[in-house]
């Protein structure tokens, strides 16, 4: 039998692994973000109440400069966000250090220097334009990344009129 | 598939309202956007209908 052979045994789990985060005072910065990405995945699956927690320290971290954007947390840190978004917790107008480290990281990640275009993984892709798109007031779009997103997406080739 | 629903909406709104050049219109293909909208319709179905049907009922019965 696996231990995360089904739903039951997967809430019990995390259930648990929160008690004892609360019980023995754990600070979750410890963790290293990759971990914490799942981790918080998980969370919203099996107890969505506790993502506020998760929201509040991961925002505090970033604002404090304990957490910070880098290549390689660049995917977990998408999971992050687009849970954050999806959860309502990020919403239109809101500004913070998380969310703009986070659309600094997606720059440097899809225009990496010497007039580069990354194009993202399909994956990914979707779920950013996607979170951007929530982040925006309907008929709006203030995230000059967002155009890009866009084209990427549609695979629009215009070389000789570039939208942004 | 909801997620790629939602943009096409999105970009389709921004289309015309001037926003974003007519060459957007159709950033999602013709044939996985028919896909996308009959997901997003079944998704988008009431879960209770009978229930709802009798809470209108019993709302409409309380207004004078």
């Amino acid at each position: 039998m696996s231990l995360f052979g089904n739903e039951r045994h997967r809430s019990m789990l995390v259930q648990k692994t929160l008690e004892g985060l609360r019980q023995e005072g754990i600070d979750i910065r410890k963790f290293p973000l990759n971990q914490l990405s799942k981790f918080i995945q998980f969370v919203a699956t099996y107890s969505p109440a506790d993502v506020k927690v998760f929201f509040s320290y991961v925002v505090t971290a970033f604002d404090s400069g304990y957490f910070s954007m880098s290549k390689s947390n660049f995917s977990a840190m998408t999971q992050i966000f687009g849970l954050f978004v999806k959860s309502g917790y990020l919403s239109p107008g809101q500004s913070n250090k998380f969310l703009l480290s986070y659309l600094f990281s997606l720059k440097n990640m899809m225009f990496p220097g010497g007039g580069k275009e990354e194009i993202l993984n399909p994956n990914d892709l979707i779920k950013i334009t996607w979170s951007l798109m929530i982040m925006q007031n309907p008929g709006t779009m203030t995230i000059p990344l967002l155009p890009k997103l866009i084209e990427q997406l549609s695979h629009f080739s215009r070389p000789e009129q570039p939208l942004s | 598939m909801l997620m790629l629903h939602q943009i096409s909406v999105y970009v389709q709104d921004l289309v015309a309202r001037d926003k974003l050049p007519k060459q957007f219109k159709n950033i999602i293909p013709e044939n996985i956007n028919e896909l996308t909208s009959a997901v997003y319709e079944a998704w988008d179905q009431p879960l209770y209908p009978e229930v709802q049907k009798e809470i209108a009922i019993k709302l409409l019965k309380l207004r004078v």
